[in-house]
């Protein structure tokens, strides 16, 4: 049975161009919608030193494969609040300092199962690169959504783990802000 | 009271003046069109019965006389004074006269013209017609008085002249009424504003959501009353820093002078004690002379100006001040979320006052964490600026935080740390000044996160 696959919703810069002799690289960050999960793209614009980068932020969910939630679109209404004003901020703010670094950097939502599924989403994508980190732990901010370590460490060798530290112990609020965004 | 009771009379005369008049015109008119319909009326019936007496007297024959003569008694009412005249013209005749009749000239050149003619005067209608018989011309003239649409005309005048009475105290009576409500919220508003003076300057006027007139009133009100405040409190920010600033090498000097008079010393001592007393007092020199110039940027009298400024710039420069003021403070810029394109990072404003309003940010931040570490931040998204300030420091009890913006309010575990409590509510009146938006959190004994974001230079596109 086909499953409808992830579905972009939205995207921060529309426009895209590429610049003549440097290859963009297709970079898959999941994110569990905390502002500190932004670190990662600071992280990866410093490991991939020159290069310009598309950016996908991705969070994974499990499906329902009733018909009755497949017909039922509300339900990407929920998924979408996840997005909310501060983190959409937050993707600004880390666009605009790494200015033409980032050609592209996009929201999607994943909703495979299967090391498969993983590997022909991947590909494609023509995805050159997975990000995760050990340095803080991943939420879960609903209840449909999957664990993404175990979800993402199916990719294998496209898997690289980066440091996401926070450079200053300012923590103050467990609520996340902007100053979350401060790295290393 | 005296000056609100004119005006609100004027409209309600001018208004009802308006309203009368216009409801005179409606009047005479109707009665204008109602007489004239009427006599319209009248003259056709006046003319039946002249057509009837010509056809009576100059019958075709006998019989068709005494026809006619019984179709008038019965079907054609006698009206009031009604008289008949006929009377022979010869074709040469040029003057016209019926004996017992006034009647114009022009009246019976219509007649020979178009066969027929009305006349009017007073009371009395006439209708006359042309008719010819057996080669002769006669005019056959009807009169009678118009008794019925006489008292009908009357009526009508009296109802037209009672009803526009009537509705004239109507409508004065509403106009005034109306007129008192719509100055009501100016009234409530001018009671508010009563209250307002130097010692609760930051009072606002209660803004109803909507565009009339009322509303922009009170948006316009606050407004300036945004800038008397601001101004009020950069005048006491400055008169406080200013204390603040001269008290210490002042205290050197005294100190030193002090101890060096105690008792008999050293030459030596003695020049040590006046080289620091130079020091100290050419740092006071140099103290009065930005603060002078602080002064001077703010207060010089001219329109504040703005310019398209770099944020960056603006905070390294309040960064700057609050180091002179606190040399022992420990400020780091953190450039990580600064943006790589310059275009990003500018701002229209007052740049004396938005250093101004950085500097206070910061130098609260160092007070209150006793020279911890405090990190600025600048960042930007699509269409704000954002500025963060973050401290060690003793934080905010989470149930005072609604007051910090308060004129002189000082919270309760500020304890031995000076300060007058106008940094603050200055520097959000000017962020506010710049449709910027000030916001503060706090967790006490661990620190504050203050965070300015205001609307970046969109390039004048708009």
């Amino acid at each position: 049975m086909l499953l409808i696959t992830s579905t972009e919703f939205c995207t921060i810069e529309i426009k895209v161009h590429h610049s003549k002799n440097v290859v963009m690289k297709n970079v898959l960050i999941p994110t569990d919608f905390s502002i500190r999960s932004l670190r990662l793209i600071p992280a990866v614009c410093a490991h991939l030193d020159e290069e310009e980068l598309n950016i996908t932020l991705v969070h994974p969910l499990a499906s329902d494969t009733t018909i009755s939630a497949l017909l039922r679109s509300e339900k990407r209404h929920r998924e979408a609040r996840l997005y909310n004003a501060g983190f959409r901020e937050a993707c600004e703010v880390i666009r605009n300092r790494f200015g033409n670094r980032i050609v592209r950097l996009s929201v999607e939502f994943y909703y495979g199962g299967t090391k498969a599924y993983l590997k022909h989403y991947l590909e494609a994508r023509q995805t050159d690169l997975v990000v995760l980190t050990k340095d803080f732990p991943y939420d879960r901010p609903t209840k449909e959504s999957r664990d993404i370590v175990t979800t993402f460490s199916a990719a294998g060798a496209l898997v690289t783990y980066l440091p996401a530290a926070k450079r200053h112990s300012l923590l103050l609020t467990p609520e996340s802000s902007l100053a979350d965004l401060l790295y290393a | 009271m005296q000056q609100k009771i004119k005006t609100h009379l004027k409209i309600t005369l001018l208004y009802t003046g308006l309203t009368a008049t216009a409801f005179l015109l409606l009047s005479l008119l109707v009665y204008y069109f109602a007489e004239r319909l009427s006599a319209e009326d009248f003259y056709k019936r006046l003319d039946i019965r002249a057509v009837l007496v010509g056809q009576q007297h100059f019958p075709l024959n006998e019989q068709e006389s005494s026809i006619i003569k019984d179709l008038r008694n019965d079907y054609l009412e006698r009206l009031p004074h009604e008289r008949e005249y006929i009377q022979e013209i010869a074709d040469s005749q040029s003057s016209f006269s019926i004996p017992g009749l006034q009647l114009p000239q022009n009246f019976y050149r219509q007649v020979f013209a178009e066969q027929q003619a009305f006349y009017k005067k007073g009371d009395n209608y006439y209708a006359g017609i042309l008719h010819r018989q057996n080669g002769k011309s006669f005019i056959v003239v009807v009169t009678a008085q118009n008794e019925y649409i006489k008292n009908q005309l009357l009526n009508l005048r009296y109802i037209l002249v009672f009803g526009f009475i009537g509705a004239t105290l109507l409508i004065a009576a509403l106009g005034w009424f109306f007129s008192k409500q719509i100055f009501l919220p100016i009234r409530k508003m001018t009671q508010k504003v009563r209250n307002i003076n130097t010692e609760n300057l930051h009072l606002r006027l209660n803004v109803l959501k909507g565009n009339d007139e009322v509303s922009d009133l009170a948006r316009t009100f606050n407004n300036m009353l945004d800038r008397l405040e601001t101004s009020f409190e950069s005048q006491n920010n400055f008169v406080s820093n200013a204390s603040h600033e001269l008290s210490t090498p002042l205290t050197s000097i005294i100190g030193e002078a002090e101890l060096a008079l105690q008792k008999e010393r050293s030459p030596e001592r003695y020049r040590e004690a006046m080289t620091i007393i130079l020091k100290e007092a050419e740092r006071l020199k140099a103290i009065v002379q930005s603060l002078l110039h602080l002064a001077q940027t703010g207060f010089d009298g001219k329109k504040q100006v703005q310019k398209v400024l770099r944020a960056d710039e603006l905070l390294l420069s309040a960064r700057d001040a609050a180091a002179r003021i606190y040399p022992e403070s420990r400020i780091t810029v953190d450039y990580t979320l600064m943006p790589e394109n310059e275009e990003k990072l500018r701002v229209k404003g007052a740049e004396h006052l938005l250093v101004l309003a950085f500097t206070n940010i910061i130098l609260n931040a160092c007070k209150y964490s006793e020279n911890e570490e405090v990190v600025l931040a600048i960042a930007s998204s699509n269409a704000q600026l954002v500025i963060l300030v973050k401290d060690h420091g003793i934080g905010i009890p989470e149930d005072e935080l609604r007051y910090i913006f308060d004129p002189f309010f000082r919270a309760s575990n500020t304890g031995s740390i000076k300060g007058y409590g106008i940094g603050l509510p200055l520097a959000r009146n000017i962020i506010r000044l710049h449709q910027g938006e000030l916001r503060v959190v706090s967790v006490q004994h661990k620190g504050t996160e203050v965070r300015i974001s205001f609307p970046l230079y969109d390039g004048g596109k708009f």
